[in-house]
């Protein structure tokens, strides 16, 4: 863009597509160019049949060129399909954020008859198009560097795989082991798992490109992808790394059984302790002294609701050691499912020889749970029904795996959700599986649930290629817009700090007595939860301002509607937005009445904005947003219901109907449901509701 | 600038058009079900075929969506090979999924009486790949594909489980012409409330136990009361006479 061009107003340009007669057939589309081209905004306005199709889109370029045009404008059909098209064609001439859709396609011609109240629509979103491009600013893009190393937390099969296999691919590698040996925490006892252990753990501990921190605990950890800053304590000492990445395997441990039991603990022990017993019956001139072993597995109600995956395994194979030891003993199983893992029922032979060798199983209900008595234990079998007594001198419970103690203060530092147990867990597991909160974050093995060998290795190979291809990157680019912060206008309340989804905004001491909020361009995903809370509007998103959504807003309700209530609707555009698409893409009617702004998150649904609307004449505002749990940007959503319940309240108590403003759940698909909704909304407003 | 007829008519197109992109560049409508102007063309609904006859060699059908415009060819659209052609396309996509509207009006389009031909198992899919190549052009993440051969091809998730690529933006159901797509079985949609899940509200909690109030209240007061009103206490007492 040339200083001329900054110093005048925009040059828009608008491009009405008939669609071949899609759109032609049912909106006066020469009427909409003329109402266009009327737009004091408005440079240079045309009709076109296909200006999607090759030709079509190279006179745009030359009509960019010729009338000098900044901004661009398409009424045609859903931006989801073809904005990227066209940004791609104008690419030569023009900076492509300058180019928008509007949809007068599945929002119009496929849902309205072709009346007044049709074109006011089709007229209003192009109004809403041309005011929008009339205010934006295109925004640079973040971008950032990607330091070539990793931080590993915990020495796990998984953690331990991850660091050879990125230092091998020549990353330096930082491992921080809170112990003082290396894989102390695996839970799988397994003889094979044990080699492979210390195989890696020679390996790890030679390899030139790795550095290993014991006795070490990560306690901060600042920065953004591609660059953390992790301090690490280690005794008195503090080291700080920068890093590109951080890779979490701290491991789960075994449910301790607790000091409060009124179990005889010299009878009653845990599967680890057993474990302990039986390896000193292994050396020379031990014995094992307990006869009659019952082992119960699944022990802890709430292992219940988790298979903690490793305990079947280890107790079939303690069973057959304890055979092995004492071939006169006699061990029961007691359990309520059996999970043996591996691959290609690799455990199933240890099964097999395990009812080989005499040892009993009953199988219990999860209603009927085995009852520990003074010398015997009762359970109900379910084969046959029948209670059975069996007498002991041992019994092993297997304890489900928890997190370590550490887990909560790891999601605190890396910004990682848990799970009910306290398993570090995947936000997005329906988007992003195997990605966490930021990409550069990992966490893999028993960290995020009970994991067994053969899971914990896959695990580790799956981060060790997504990790070496993240840390390969040279720099780092947010494609989205980033929230920017007015210095001179920040109070540092610390409002926005509290409400960012991804922690990109820190307070920073500056001189004088007001702090600062500080964006990390890099952190940001452009939800603009930020924007919404700052009570100063000292920050501001590019694309999603508070200029061109109120211009947008004003724009749209500026034309009288052909009868009817004026409904302003705001839509999330990853589901409102979309479900009007659809609604259209399936042609279910809805009366014309409404006016959708398409917006970025239902966390951008500013309280001002609504009251805007109402003060620009809308007779009711609709609000768009995805069903909680569900929202692309965290809990944007939430954020807009909470909102909303708030502002019910002023609006009623200054005699403001609440009915007015309606807030609804849509997912992208849900056309049907959009269509609906808006006819319900426009039924109450229109009806019973007073003005 | 390329030189070719179609349907008798001498028309003029700018080099490295496809037939279909001449046509509609000159309004003559051709049908389509695998095209999408935001895609590349991919030829497999087979519908919008039409006759080519070059330096006096004998005519043959192609699909208009993947041919080149080539210079002194002559096309004819609405012959009576292209239209049974046509017809017998439409029928045999129809014999898969009788009961789809879209595909019916297809049918009705293109002079399909009855449908002869009828699959025991319907399917209102018609693997026209619309959804797969708009998740891989448009979207470029490639959650889904076309898998397995014949009879059994369908579009799915890699080995149907929800995929991880899936970003939920919902472009595979727009494109879809026949209302076929599942979104569930690609994104896994689940309906929650915050209530119902510890896990989500563990979720919920992420953002910090926050106090939404950027002392917007005094501004509402300014904007929708015309007297001003005391500070100090929100105006609770000024109107519910809307309660019931």
């Amino acid at each position: 863009m040339t200083d001329e061009t900054i110093a005048n107003s925009p040059r828009v340009g608008v491009v009405i597509c008939d669609c071949g007669g899609k759109i032609s057939t049912v909106l006066d589309t020469e009427a909409l160019c003329q109402q266009a081209a009327a737009l004091p905004e408005v440079a240079y306005a045309v009709r076109e049949a296909f200006p999607c199709s090759k030709d079509g889109q190279a006179r745009l370029r030359q009509a960019i060129v010729e009338h000098r045009l900044d901004r661009v404008l398409i009424a045609g059909c859903a931006p989801r399909l073809v904005e990227k098209l066209f940004r791609q064609a104008v690419q030569p001439v023009l900076e492509p954020s300058y180019v928008n859709v509007a949809d007068v396609r599945e929002q119009v011609a496929y849902v309205h008859a072709g009346d007044a109240a049709a074109l006011a629509k089709a007229a209003s979103i192009i109004d809403m198009g041309v005011a929008r491009l009339a205010s934006i600013a295109a925004a640079p893009l973040h971008s950032g560097r990607v330091v070539k190393a990793a931080l590993v937390i915990g020495s796990g099969l998984s953690a331990l795989t991850v660091a050879l296999s990125l230092a091998d691919s020549g990353l330096r590698v930082i491992l921080v082991e809170a112990s003082s040996t290396l894989g102390s925490s695996v839970p799988d006892l397994q003889e094979r798992t044990r080699q492979l252990l210390a195989e890696k753990s020679t390996l790890v501990m030679k390899h030139p490109m790795i550095d290993i921190l014991f006795n070490a605990q990560i306690s901060e950890v600042s920065g953004h992808p591609g660059e953390y800053e992790a301090k690490i304590q280690q005794g008195d000492q503090a080291i700080t790394y920068v890093v590109g990445a951080i890779v979490v395997d701290n491991g789960a441990q075994p449910k301790s059984l607790g000091a409060s039991r009124w179990f005889d603990r010299s009878r009653v022990k845990t599967q680890v302790e057993f474990e302990m017993e039986l390896q000193q019956a292994t050396e020379p001139g031990k014995m094992l002294s307990p006869e009659n072993i019952v082992m119960v597995f699944c022990a802890e109600e709430s292992q219940l609701q988790r298979c903690s995956r490793v305990c079947c395994n280890v107790g079939i194979r303690q069973a057959l050691r304890v055979k092995q030891l004492n071939p006169n003993a006699s061990v029961t199983i007691l359990f309520r499912e059996l999970y043996l893992g591996g691959i290609g029922g690799a455990y199933e032979a240890e099964l097999m020889e395990a009812r080989k060798q005499g040892i009993t199983f009953f199988r219990y209900r999860r209603e009927r749970p085995p009852v520990i008595g003074s010398d015997s234990v009762d359970v109900l079998d379910t084969l046959t029904g029948e209670p059975v007594r069996v007498p002991f001198d041992r019994v092993v419970l297997t304890m489900p795996l928890i997190p370590l103690d550490n887990a909560k203060t790891l999601a605190a530092l890396l910004g990682l959700p848990q799970d009910e147990a306290g398993f570090l867990a995947e936000p997005r597991v329906r988007l992003r599986p195997g990605r966490y909160a930021d990409p550069g974050i990992y966490v893999l093995g028993s960290a995020h649930q009970p994991a067994d060998t053969a899971e914990a290795l896959f695990q580790a190979y799956l981060t060790s290629s997504r990790a070496a291809r993240f840390l390969s990157q040279e720099t780092l680019v947010v494609d989205t817009p980033v929230a920017v912060i007015d210095a001179a206008l920040c109070t540092g309340c610390g409002n926005c700090p509290q409400v960012c989804p991804t922690q990109a905004i820190r307070l920073e001491k500056r001189d004088g007595v007001l702090s600062l909020s500080e964006v990390d361009g890099m952190r940001c995903i452009g939800c603009g939860n930020c924007v919404v809370v700052c009570p100063v509007k000292a920050i501001s998103l590019p694309g999603w301002d508070n200029v061109e959504i109120p211009a947008q807003i004003a724009a749209a309700l500026q034309r009288q509607a052909n009868g009817g209530p004026k409904i302003m609707a705001l839509a999330c555009e990853w589901s409102a937005y979309g479900a009007a698409d659809m609604a259209g893409a399936r042609r279910i009617p809805y009366p014309p009445n409404v006016r959708i702004l398409r917006m970025n998150c239902s966390a951008r649904f500013d309280p001002y904005h609504i009251l805007w609307a109402f003060l620009n004449g809308a007779d009711g505002v609709f609000l768009g947003a995805c069903p909680p749990g569900e929202c692309h940007y965290g809990t944007g959503n939430l954020y807009a219901a909470e909102r909303v319940e708030k502002l019910k309240v002023e609006l009623k108590a200054h005699g403001v109907d609440p009915r007015r403003l309606r807030l609804e759940y849509l997912t992208v698909d849900d056309g049907k449901k959009f269509a609906e909704t808006i006819t319900d909304f426009v039924n109450e407003i229109g009806g019973e509701v007073k003005m | 600038m390329i030189h070719l007829t179609i349907d008798n008519k001498p028309i003029e197109v700018a080099e490295g058009r496809t037939l279909l992109e001449a046509c509609r560049e000159h309004g003559i409508h051709i049908p389509t079900l695998c095209y999408h102007p935001a895609l590349e063309p991919y030829g497999g609904c087979r519908l919008c075929v039409v006759e080519v006859s070059m330096g006096g060699r004998k005519p043959r059908l192609v699909a208009s969506c993947v041919y080149p415009c080539e210079e002194g060819a002559v096309v004819q659209t609405q012959s009576e090979t292209v239209v049974r052609s046509r017809r017998i396309t439409a029928e045999l996509i129809l014999a898969g999924s009788y009961h789809t509207p879209e595909i019916l009006a297809l049918g009705e389009e293109l002079g399909v009486k009855e449908v002869r031909f009828k699959l025991d198992e319907e399917n209102a899919c018609v693997l026209c790949g619309l959804c797969v190549r708009a998740c891989n052009e448009i979207v470029g993440v490639s959650a889904i594909s076309v898998i397995q051969r014949g009879i059994a091809k369908k579009v799915a998730t890699p080995f149907e489980v929800k995929s991880s690529r899936c970003i939920g933006c919902g472009t595979c159901v727009l494109i879809c012409p026949t209302v076929a797509f599942r979104f569930e079985s690609v994104a896994g949609f689940q309906y929650v409330s915050p209530k119902e899940s510890a896990y989500h509200l563990g979720y919920y909690r992420l953002g910090g136990e926050l106090d939404l109030r950027p002392n917007f209240v005094q501004d509402i007061a300014g904007l929708l009361s015309h007297e001003p009103r005391a500070a100090g206490e929100p105006g609770k007492q000024v109107g519910d006479s809307y309660d019931r």
